[in-house]
């Protein structure tokens, strides 16, 4: 079976650590999209989700920085924050996926890094809090490197997804697909708090029509400018080029002051 | 310098439980375990953000290590934007 479920979410940690900051109906917009993706996912009957996402330097640092790396352990622990009050918990992997995964990419000449043993920071514990509490299947996550300079190009993320996705099509496996990260903010920077509103919803456009072009091109520059948050819709990119014939349709947007980030969340769909 | 010994710091007291218990009582001695310039020394002892943010340290170690220093959100965005 092939890939049964794609969707494109948002992480920024305000979503948990500080919920009722947010005006109470950006909130529940949040939430009922969240609950809205959670469900499809259910629905769509995947045995396995593979998770592209980014991290805040909890298993990479600067002495050794992949610029993707394929988890491929038994579980994984998480959320490394306590202040994000997501619930600890234990998720399961699926080290054969992985494998599987990594395999293929090696034999087509896409060399990422694999580890056998990953902790979750907010960049995957949130959607998979949101998402698959409920409903927990086995995950692979796939961590992006967009912390450190230099990092993967967009033209890089969507090769990558797109061998994926082929691997995806071609597994045993009923698989979902997660990308996570964005959009545009910028944590910690002296201009925290300004969310690029005009990056949103041209990025959330280019995803829902799937204009390749303009997201494998979308430049570095253009992504810092956005903040250095909005580097993680490279996760997003990749997404793209798993499911290359897919429409996107926003569940939301929100321009969330108080949690300063721009949050979306889409689903995506065979075209018709 | 390149600021690695310095967000190296910042990332064991963010992230490893027993550095950031050294961090805490011994402060001193724990800083200078690591490779600094006089001037990366200087706005850790006294916690200068806005020095520490010019030297490079990257936002994401940084913020969350203030957290830790107690430092609200108001007080960093303010010691980042003085004048403002």
């Amino acid at each position: 079976m092939p890939i049964v479920f794609a969707a494109g979410v948002s992480h920024a940690p305000g979503v948990t650590a500080w919920t009722e900051e947010a005006p109470v109906d950006q909130k529940e917009t949040i939430y009922a999209a969240y609950a809205q993706v959670a469900k499809d996912l259910a629905a769509s009957g995947a045995e396995s989700v593979v998770i592209f996402s980014s991290e805040h330097w909890t298993n990479f640092f600067f002495e050794n920085m992949p610029s993707f790396c394929v988890g491929r352990a038994e579980h994984y622990d998480g959320p490394v924050e306590p202040w994000l009050r997501v619930p600890q918990m234990r998720v399961p992997g699926d080290p054969a996926l992985a494998r599987e995964i990594l395999d293929a990419l090696y034999a087509e000449g896409i060399d990422p890094s694999y580890s056998d043993e990953l902790r979750l920071d907010h960049g995957t514990m949130v959607p998979v809090h949101f998402l698959l509490t409920d409903n927990m299947k086995p995950v692979v996550p796939v961590i992006f490197n967009t912390l450190s300079e230099p990092m993967p190009s967009s033209e890089s993320c969507f090769r990558l997804g797109a061998a994926i996705g082929r691997v995806l099509e071609q597994s045993d496996r009923r698989t979902a697909l997660i990308a996570t990260g964005g959009l545009s903010h910028a944590p910690g920077e002296r201009r925290q708090g300004e969310i690029d509103l005009a990056f949103d919803e041209e990025f959330m456009a280019n995803m829902a029509t799937g204009n390749h072009d303009a997201l494998r091109s979308l430049s570095h520059e253009r992504m810092a400018a956005a903040g250095g948050g909005a580097h993680e819709v490279r996760a997003w990119i990749a997404l793209s080029g798993a499911v290359a014939n897919w429409k996107g349709e926003t569940v939301a947007y929100e321009a969330v002051k108080p949690w300063a980030t721009g949050f979306g969340l889409m689903e995506f769909h065979p075209a018709a | 310098m390149s600021a690695y010994q310095l967000q190296k710091l910042c990332r064991a007291v963010n992230s490893d439980p027993a550095a950031r218990t050294r961090y805490m009582e011994e402060r001193e001695a724990f800083v200078d375990g690591f490779d600094l310039s006089d001037a990366e020394r200087a706005a850790l002892l006294s916690l200068d953000i806005d020095a520490l943010y010019d030297l490079g340290v990257h936002p994401l170690l940084l913020r969350p290590f203030t957290i830790i220093n107690g430092v609200s959100q108001d007080e960093y965005l303010a010691a980042l934007n003085p004048g403002t």
